[in-house]
C-alpha cells in the first residue's frame, strides 16, 4: 500500500503536500507522529475513505479492515452483534471478543461498556473481517499495558501475515510493532 | 450528575399539597363561575357534571362511543406511522424520489386540518374521514422523524458500510432502522397527541355514528351544556392515558437513546463505578 506524493487539505487547511508513504507488504508497522500531522487522513486515504487532491493512492487490496478513530460502533446492539455485524460466525465473534479480555461480556450492549472495553470490540470487529490489510487507528486507545499488549498480540495472530498499519501514540505500542513509520509536521507545510 | 447536580422532586408530601391545591382552584373557580353565570346550559356546575357523567357513564352507547373513536383514531395512527416510515425510508434510498415528493409532504404538514375533512366529506364516508384525517396528520411527523434519523444514521456509520461492506439490506435492519428508535418514539408521542385532538375534531365534522366527537356535536345542539362538559373531560382523560400508555411503551427507546448519548461522554472510571 502507498501513498505516492499526495496532497490532500480540508477547506482552506492543507494537511499534507506531496506526502510519500509505503507500508511494508508484511508485518506491523506503527505509523507515529505529533497530534495533527496527518496519521488519521493518511489512514482514510488508504481505505478509500478520503480522496487525495492531488498524487496517487496505490496497491491497496480489494478488502481492508479498520479500527476507526472513533469506535462506530452500534450502541443499542450487543458487543457479540457489533462484531457479527461485520459477517463473523457467532462462535467466532464470541471467541474474538474472549481473546480481547471481554469474555463475559458479550451480550452486553455496547453503551453499556467502558471506552476502553468499547474500544476491544472496535478491535475484535476489525479482526473478524477477512480482510487483506488492516488499518488501525489508536487500537490500544484508552486501554491499560495489559489490555493493550492482548491487543497486539490478537492482531499479530489474526492479520495472518496480511500487513497491518497502526496509528499510535504509545512509544510502547510502536516499540512492539515490526517496524515504524514517522509523519512528521515537515510533511505539513504551514 | 448527582442529585445535588440535578433537578430535584419535591417531596412528596408538598407534591400532593399542590395537588390539592389545583383541585381547589380548578373546581372553585368552576363553581364561582358557574354560580356566576346563572345558566346550567352555558357553565354548568361541577357537581352537576359529575351527576351527569354518573349517569352517561352507565350507558352502553357512551363506552361504545369511546371505543369506536378510540379505535378509528388508533388505526389513523397506526396508518400515518407505517405511511410515513415507509414514504421515508423510500425517500431515503431513492433521492430523485425524496426532491419529487418531498413537497407533497411539506403540504400535508401545513394544511389545515378542517381542509381535509371537507374535502374528504365529498369522497368519503363519515365513519372513515376521522381515521384518514389522523392519518394525514401523522404521517409527516412519522416522516419528517424518520428521515432525520435515517439521514443521521447513514452519515454517522456510513465509513463502517463501506469498509466492512455491508448490503444495503443489512445496514437497513441492523444499522438504520435499529438507530431510529429514538426519533420514532418522540414522532409517537407528538404523532398521539395530534392524532386524537383531530381525529375528535374530524369527528364533530363528520359525525359518524357513536363517536366521541359526535357527542360533543349534539350536546352543543341541544344546548345540554352538563353532556358538552362530560365529552369534554372523557377526551382530556383519555388523552392523558394514551400519552402515559405511550411513555410507558417507548421508555426502553428513551432509555436506550438517553443511554448511548451518555456513553458517548463517559470516563472510563464513572463507568466502572457503576
Amino acid at each position: 500500500m502507498k501513498l505516492d506524493r499526495v496532497d490532500k487539505s480540508y477547506g482552506g487547511t492543507t494537511v499534507f503536500r506531496g506526502l510519500t508513504l509505503e507500508v511494508p507488504s508484511e508485518g506491523v508497522t506503527a505509523l507515529v507522529g505529533p497530534s495533527g500531522c496527518g496519521k488519521t487522513t493518511a489512514l482514510r486515504l488508504l481505505a478509500g475513505l478520503e480522496t487525495p487532491d492531488a498524487g496517487r493512492v496505490e496497491d491497496v487490496p480489494d478488502r481492508l479492515s479498520m479500527v476507526f478513530e472513533d469506535d462506530l460502533l452500534l450502541p443499542w446492539a450487543s458487543a457479540l452483534a457489533n462484531v457479527e455485524l461485520v459477517g463473523a460466525t457467532r462462535a467466532r465473534a464470541a471467541s474474538l471478543l474472549a481473546e480481547l479480555g471481554l469474555a463475559g461480556r458479550e451480550d452486553l450492549r455496547v453503551a453499556s461498556l467502558s471506552g476502553g472495553q468499547r474500544r476491544r470490540v472496535a478491535v475484535a470487529r476489525a479482526l473478524a473481517y477477512p480482510a487483506e490489510a488492516f488499518l488501525l487507528d489508536e487500537p490500544t486507545q484508552r486501554l491499560d499495558a495489559e489490555s493493550a499488549a492482548a491487543v497486539l498480540s490478537a492482531v499479530r495472530s489474526h492479520a495472518q501475515g496480511a500487513p497491518v498499519l497502526i496509528v499510535t501514540h504509545d512509544p510502547a505500542v510502536a516499540a512492539a510493532c515490526d517496524c515504524t513509520m514517522r509523519l512528521s509536521d515537515a510533511d505539513r507545510p504551514s | 450528575m448527582g442529585p445535588a447536580g440535578g433537578r430535584q422532586r419535591p417531596a412528596k408530601g408538598r407534591r400532593a399539597a399542590d395537588a390539592a391545591l389545583f383541585l381547589l382552584v380548578f373546581f372553585g373557580g368552576w363553581q364561582a363561575t358557574a354560580l356566576a353565570v346563572g345558566a346550567g346550559y352555558v357553565v354548568p356546575g361541577p357537581l352537576d357534571v359529575g351527576a351527569r357523567a354518573l349517569q352517561l357513564g352507565t350507558t352502553a352507547d357512551f363506552w361504545r362511543s369511546v371505543a369506536l373513536s378510540l379505535a378509528r383514531i388508533f388505526a389513523g395512527f397506526a396508518i400515518g406511522m407505517v405511511a410515513g416510515v415507509m414514504l421515508a425510508v423510500a425517500m431515503h434510498g431513492a433521492p430523485r424520489l425524496r426532491t419529487v415528493l418531498a413537497p407533497f409532504v411539506k403540504i400535508l404538514r401545513t394544511t389545515p386540518m378542517v381542509c381535509f375533512v371537507l374535502v374528504l366529506l365529498l369522497w368519503a364516508s363519515n365513519t372513515v374521514i376521522p381515521t384518514l384525517v389522523a392519518a394525514l396528520m401523522v404521517l409527516p411527523v412519522f416522516w419528517t422523524h424518520a428521515i432525520e434519523g435515517l439521514d443521521a444514521a447513514s452519515a454517522a456509520y456510513a465509513d463502517v458500510v463501506r469498509v466492512f461492506r455491508i448490503s444495503r439490506m443489512k445496514a437497513f435492519w441492523s444499522i438504520y432502522l435499529p438507530s431510529l428508535s429514538g426519533e420514532l418514539a418522540a414522532a409517537a408521542e407528538v404523532g398521539m397527541g395530534l392524532a386524537w385532538k383531530s381525529g375528535v375534531t374530524a369527528e364533530v365534522l363528520a359525525l359518524p355514528p357513536f363517536a366521541i366527537g359526535t357527542g360533543v356535536y349534539r350536546a352543543k345542539l341541544a344546548l345540554e351544556g352538563s353532556d358538552l362538559f362530560v365529552w369534554t373531560i372523557a377526551i382530556v382523560l383519555l388523552s392523558l392515558a394514551l400519552e402515559a400508555a405511550l411513555r410507558a411503551l417507548t421508555r426502553r427507546w428513551r432509555l436506550a437513546r438517553a443511554d448511548e448519548a451518555a456513553g458517548e461522554g463517559d470516563s472510563d472510571e464513572a463507568r466502572s463505578r457503576r
